[in-house]
C-alpha cells in the first residue's frame, strides 16, 4: 500500500516544481514521516494528486534514487531505502557546503550575527529532533 | 453516423409523409367531387378539376382550349385518379425533399457543431455523401408512404389498378425530386458560414424552394434535357414500349442531381472551419 | 509527435499564424500559451485539417496533415474552444455519437466518467452548463485510447474545483505510456504546473518554445543599482548578447536574460557595480516579457 505524501507545490514561486518536490520528499525521508521500507506513491498517482507533469515525479524519484535514498524498479514500486545511503565523509561535506555558504550568505546580508545564526541553527535542529520523535511516536500508535 | 443523421431527420421525416398523405386525402375528396377534365394532346397531357358548381363554364372554356379532351367521373376513368396523384405529387415531393434537405453540417458552421464534427475520423465528403445518400432513401420513403396510402384509399373506393404502380410510381417520383438534393446541398455550400444559426437552417432552403418553383413556371415541360421535368419524361418513357428517350430523363437527373452534389463536397472540402 | 515547417495560414490578407517551426517531442505535455488571437486554435485545427493552411508542412507521428488527415483524427482527441456543442442531443446519445466513430471506445469508462462528475445521461446538451458541456466532451476523449490530445482552452468555464479534477485527470493519463498533450490556454498557473515544454505564439508567431524547465533556469530577472561610482551603461548592457529586455526602475536597471543568465552577471560584476541581485521568474513574469502588448514593449 502505498504512503499518502504531504506536499505542497508552488507552481508559480519561480522554483522549479521538481526542485520543491525533490526537497520536500527528502524532508519527509530525513523527519520520519517516510519511513525506510515505505512504499512511495506511483507516478501516475503523486502526479494526480499533485497536479503536476508525470515527468517531474519521474524525475524526482530517479534524483531520489541516484542519491540512494530509495530503492525499486518500475513496475514494482518506488520504496524508502532501508539503509540510509553510505556517503564518504569527504563528499558528505562536499554536498552540504554550498547549503551552508548560502545560509552564511543569506544571513549577512539580513544582517544577523554569526551568534544569533549558531543559535537558530541550535533552535531549528531541535525542531528537527522533535518532528522525528513525534512521528515515531505516531507511526508506534498506529501499529499498535 | 446514421443514428446523427436520423435525429437530425426525423422529425421532419414525420410531418412530411403525413402532409403528403393529407394531400393525397384532400385530393381523393376532390376527385370525388369535382368534374375532371383530362387532355393529351400537342400541349402534352394534364388534368384539370373544377366543382360541379362551375361544370357549365368551365367544360366549354377547357373543350375550346383542347377539343379532343375528355370529361371524366371518378366513374368514368379509374386512372385518372391515379393520374391526379401523379401530378400533385410530383409537384409537392420536390418541396418536401427540399424542407427535408435543411440542416445538417453546412448549415451548422457557425455554431461550432461543424468543427467539432470534423475532427472525427471521417473524410470531409463522406459527411455530404452519406447525409445525400439519407435524403435521397428517406424521399423515397415518403414517396412510397404517400403512394401506399394513395393505393389503400382507391382499393377502397372499388377502384382497381395493377400492382406494379406501387413500385415504379415511387420510384419514379423519388427519381424526379432527386437532383434537388444535390442543389439543396449546394446551395446550403453556397450559404454556409454567411448567416447566424436560425437563419442558415432556413435561408439555403427558402432559395432551393423557390427555384422549384421557378422551375415549375418556366421549365413545366421537356425542354431543357428533361431538368424542368423529369417526371414526366420518365412517365412517357416508361409507358411506352421501346421509348429510346428514356436514357435522356434519367441522365438528365443523374447529371443534375450529382454534378451539384460534387459541387458542394469540393466546395466543403475547401472551407474552413 | 508533431512536427512543423514554416507553417503559414492566412485569412484573405490577415495573417493567423506566420512561419511555425514547431516541434512537440513524444510523451511531452506542451502548453501552447498566447493572447486572443495569436493563432493558437488556428494551429490546432490546421493540424487536424479543420483549417487548410496557406503554404508550410507539417505531421503528426508522421502523418501529412494534408495527406493523411483522417488517420490523425483517428489517434488524436480534441477538445474545441467552444464546448457547447451538439445542444439537441442528449448526453447519452451524444456519447454513442462520438463512440461510433472510434473502435477502441469504451462506453462503460466514459458513464463512470460522467458518474464520478455527477452529469446525467439524459440531459440535453444545451441545458447543461459550459464547464459540465466541456466535461462531457472530457468524458467522451477519454473513453478512448488517443496517443495525442489537442485541448483548446480545457479548463474555460470551469469552477476551480472541476480545473483541479480535470487537470488532475490529464496529469495521471499521461503518465500511462506515450502520450502526448498539446494545452492552448491562457491560464499560465495550471500551464506552469502540469506542462513540461511550452511555446508562446504571438500574433500568429513563435515567440519562443522549450522545455519548462530551460526557459526558467534561462530567463532570470536580474536588478543592478546605480551606485556613486557611476552610472549603468545601459546601451551597451542592451547591445549584449543574452539580454532579452531592459526595464529602469527608479535606481534600479531590470534585466532579463535568456539562455545563459551566468554570462551576463559575470559581465555586471566585471562592471564593479554593486552585487546584482537574481530572481527567478515564474511563467506568468516570463510571458510579460516575451510577449509584451506592442504598445508597451518595454525596451
Amino acid at each position: 500500500m502505498t504512503v499518502k505524501v504531504a506536499c505542497f507545490i508552488r507552481p508559480n514561486s519561480g522554483e522549479p516544481i521538481y526542485q520543491q518536490l525533490t526537497r520536500q520528499l527528502k524532508h519527509a525521508i530525513s523527519t520520519g514521516s517516510l519511513k525506510p521500507g515505505d512504499q512511495l506513491p506511483t507516478v501516475r498517482e503523486l502526479a494526480e494528486q499533485l497536479v503536476i507533469n508525470p515527468n517531474t515525479v519521474a524525475r524526482s524519484y530517479k534524483e531520489l534514487f541516484a542519491e540512494g535514498l530509495v530503492e525499486g524498479t518500475q513496475g514494482s514500486g518506488t520504496y524508502v531505502n532501508k539503509a540510509l545511503p553510505r556517503i564518504k565523509t569527504q563528499e558528505r561535506e562536499a554536498r552540504i557546503e554550498p547549503f551552508i555558504d548560502q545560509l552564511i550568505a543569506e544571513s549577512s546580508l539580513l544582517g544577523i550575527s554569526k551568534q544569533d545564526l549558531l543559535k537558530l541553527i541550535q533552535e531549528r535542529i531541535r525542531n528537527h529532533e522533535e518532528t522525528i520523535h513525534d512521528n515515531d511516536i505516531r507511526s508506534d500508535e498506529t501499529l499498535r | 453516423m446514421i443514428r446523427k443523421l436520423w435525429l437530425e431527420l426525423r422529425l421532419l421525416f414525420t410531418i412530411l409523409p403525413i402532409a403528403l398523405i393529407l394531400f393525397t386525402l384532400e385530393y381523393t375528396w376532390a376527385f370525388q367531387h369535382a368534374n375532371i377534365m383530362y387532355y393529351s394532346d400537342k400541349d402534352g397531357y394534364g388534368l384539370v378539376m373544377s366543382p360541379v358548381a362551375n361544370s357549365a363554364k368551365e367544360i366549354e372554356s377547357f373543350l375550346k382550349e383542347h377539343p379532343q379532351g375528355l370529361i371524366l367521373s371518378l366513374q368514368n376513368s379509374p386512372h385518372s385518379y391515379f393520374l391526379g396523384f401523379d401530378g400533385i405529387a410530383r409537384t409537392l415531393l420536390p418541396f418536401m425533399v427540399v424542407a427535408l434537405c435543411a440542416g445538417g453540417i453546412l448549415s451548422e458552421k457557425n455554431n461550432g457543431t461543424a468543427s467539432y464534427s470534423l475532427s472525427l475520423p471521417v473524410s470531409r465528403s463522406s459527411w455530404i455523401w452519406s447525409r445525400a445518400g439519407a435524403l435521397l432513401f428517406l424521399s423515397f420513403l415518403t414517396a412510397l408512404i404517400s403512394c401506399a396510402v394513395t393505393y389503400a384509399l382507391a382499393q377502397w373506393m372499388g377502384i382497381a389498378h395493377g400492382l406494379s404502380w406501387l413500385v415504379t410510381e415511387p420510384v419514379l417520383l423519388t427519381l424526379g425530386a432527386a437532383p434537388w438534393i444535390g442543389v439543396s446541398l449546394y446551395i446550403q455550400s453556397l450559404f454556409s458560414g454567411r448567416f447566424d444559426p436560425a437563419s442558415e437552417a432556413i435561408i439555403p432552403v427558402a432559395v432551393t424552394a423557390l427555384l422549384v418553383f421557378l422551375t415549375d413556371i418556366f421549365l413545366p415541360n421537356s425542354t431543357v434535357n428533361g431538368f424542368g421535368n423529369p417526371y414526366l419524361l420518365l412517365m412517357d418513357a416508361a409507358e411506352s414500349v421501346a421509348h429510346p428517350t428514356l436514357w435522356k430523363p434519367l441522365l438528365a437527373t443523374g447529371i443534375v442531381g450529382i454534378t451539384s452534389l460534387l459541387l458542394a463536397v469540393r466546395r466543403f472540402e475547401r472551407m474552413d472551419f | 509527435m508533431i512536427t512543423t515547417s514554416d507553417l503559414t495560414k492566412h485569412f484573405g490578407k490577415a495573417p493567423a499564424v506566420s512561419g511555425l517551426t514547431w516541434h512537440v517531442p513524444e510523451g511531452s505535455i506542451y502548453g501552447l500559451l498566447g493572447q486572443n488571437g495569436a493563432g493558437k486554435s488556428t494551429t490546432l485545427r490546421m493540424l487536424l485539417g479543420m483549417v487548410q493552411p496557406t503554404s508550410g508542412t507539417a505531421e503528426i507521428a508522421g502523418l501529412d496533415i494534408r495527406r493523411d488527415s483522417v488517420a490523425i483524427r483517428r489517434m488524436a482527441g480534441y477538445i474545441p474552444d467552444q464546448k457547447s456543442i451538439h445542444g439537441q442531443l442528449r448526453v447519452a446519445q451524444f456519447l454513442r455519437f462520438y463512440g461510433g466513430f472510434f473502435a477502441d471506445w469504451s462506453w462503460d469508462r466514459a458513464v463512470r466518467q460522467l458518474d464520478a462528475w455527477q452529469i446525467p445521461l439524459k440531459s440535453r446538451m444545451k441545458k447543461l452548463s459550459k464547464g459540465m458541456n466541456a466535461k462531457v466532451l472530457l468524458a467522451a476523449v477519454f473513453a478512448r485510447e488517443p496517443r495525442l490530445l489537442l485541448l483548446d482552452e480545457p479548463t474555460e468555464g470551469l469552477d476551480p474545483e472541476s480545473t483541479e479534477e480535470v487537470l488532475s485527470l490529464l496529469a495521471g493519463w499521461a503518465a500511462d505510456g506515450d502520450r502526448s498533450i498539446v494545452i492552448s490556454s491562457h491560464r499560465l498557473e495550471e500551464i506552469e504546473r502540469i506542462c513540461d515544454h511550452v511555446a508562446f505564439l504571438q500574433s500568429g508567431r513563435l515567440a519562443i518554445s522549450g522545455r519548462l524547465e530551460e526557459l526558467q533556469s534561462s530567463c532570470k530577472a536580474i536588478d543592478v543599482q546605480n551606485d556613486a561610482n557611476g552610472t549603468i551603461p545601459l546601451d551597451a548592457i542592451r547591445q549584449w548578447q543574452d539580454v532579452h529586455s531592459t526595464v529602469p526602475m527608479g535606481n534600479t536597471l531590470r534585466i532579463v536574460t535568456q539562455r545563459t543568465p551566468e554570462t551576463v552577471i559575470e559581465r555586471l560584476r566585471g562592471l564593479g557595480l554593486r552585487e546584482p541581485v537574481i530572481h527567478d521568474l515564474n511563467l506568468r513574469e516570463i510571458y510579460l516579457a516575451f510577449c509584451p502588448r506592442l504598445k508597451e514593449t518595454l525596451s
